[in-house]
């Protein structure tokens, strides 16, 4: 997955799960002060993605997480280790 | 005499403040270590002294015709267990309004206030929640005392919402209900005039006296909540809709105008 595709696939699943316009979703956008998200929405997002990747999120790669670029770090490594592990 | 009056609301006031930051200090290291020297360290005898205290502390505001509480229905307090309860919050006393009545209280505590030398002393034995658990923790440790039918007060505001503003709520309270499953009881405060409000200078006195009325409102189930299929949402339509039913109960005409 590219990571444009991962923008839209977290787009969708923000949008989803917090009525989060499209619109306010970039790379730069601060989840907690500019989109409105809390600490057990963190975790609403993080089981969220488990269950979109098949992987498990470390609770200390997520604690780190303030941007919508930073979530996208975080599955793009994820999905590479399961590239690594796959080949 | 007017002079008279307000000077002994003025001493009524410092009295009140005094108390209330030098007491719970007192009890800490009085009665709190008297009494788990003699019937151990259950919370419940915690709780129960807290409970005590404050009510006797009412009742000294009232005698000296200080502070009048006036509560409709106080006997639903006692059908509270294992639910949570939320109100807003004018004041300082609103805590130790609902803690003098209610039989189980547990709150949730700044954890400035948990490492507090002496008052800490009272929030750890009286086994309350401290605020800055990691997510999971503290959701856990909310739903074990709901299941250990305590009541949990949480004021959604978060802190004290200034005379003639509408109460703004945060998300926690919605966060902890849709997480594990609680009922909600609705509780209103009103206090006129206002009286240990947020920004009061210390040595405002208003006359007459200030009268504390607190009533009980809706009661919520999960299934009147959980309407969206998804929990986040579910916590962010409880907080709008709570923000309005609120605004109905104790707001000001001209704010709601404002919204």
């Amino acid at each position: 997955m590219t990571r444009a595709e991962i923008l839209a696939k977290l787009t969708e699943t923000l949008e989803e799960l917090f009525e989060i316009p499209a619109s306010k979703i970039t790379e730069n956008a601060k989840l907690f002060e500019e989109l409105g998200l809390d600490s057990i929405d963190a975790v609403d997002l993080v089981i969220k993605i488990q269950a979109i990747t098949g992987k498990r999120v470390a609770p200390q790669d997520f604690k780190t997480v303030r941007t919508v670029g930073d979530v996208l770090d975080c599955i793009e490594k994820l999905l590479a280790h399961n590239e690594t592990a796959s080949t | 005499m007017r002079m008279l009056k307000r000077l002994w609301l003025l001493i009524g006031k410092l009295w009140a403040l005094t108390v209330i930051f030098a007491g719970g200090g007192l009890l800490a290291i009085t009665l709190i270590p008297l009494f788990g020297l003699c019937l151990g360290r259950k919370p419940e005898h915690a709780q129960n002294l807290i409970r005590a205290s404050f009510r006797f502390y009412l009742g000294m505001l009232h005698h000296c015709r200080w502070v009048s509480v006036d509560i409709s229905h106080a006997e639903k307090f006692a059908g509270c267990e294992g639910k949570m309860l939320i109100a807003n919050h004018p004041s300082l006393l609103d805590v130790v309004i609902l803690m003098a009545y209610i039989p189980r209280a547990q709150c949730i505590v700044k954890h400035e206030l948990w490492n507090h030398p002496l008052l800490g002393i009272l929030m750890r034995r009286a086994g309350f929640i401290r605020n800055d658990l990691d997510p999971e923790d503290f959701i856990e440790a909310c739903r074990a005392s709901l299941h250990q039918g305590r009541c949990l007060i949480i004021f959604p505001e978060g802190t004290r919402t200034p005379p003639g503003q509408n109460p703004h709520f945060q998300r926690g309270f919605a966060n902890v209900a849709t997480l594990t499953n609680a009922s909600i009881q609705c509780v209103a405060i009103t206090c006129t005039p206002p009286f240990l409000y947020k920004g009061e200078p210390w040595w405002h006195v208003s006359s007459p006296n200030p009268i504390f009325r607190v009533s009980f409102g809706k009661c919520l189930d999960a299934q009147d909540y959980s309407l969206y299929g998804r929990r986040s949402i579910d916590a962010r339509k409880l907080v709008e809709s709570l923000e309005l039913y609120y605004a109905d109960l104790v707001g000001h005409s001209d704010a709601r105008a404002r919204a």
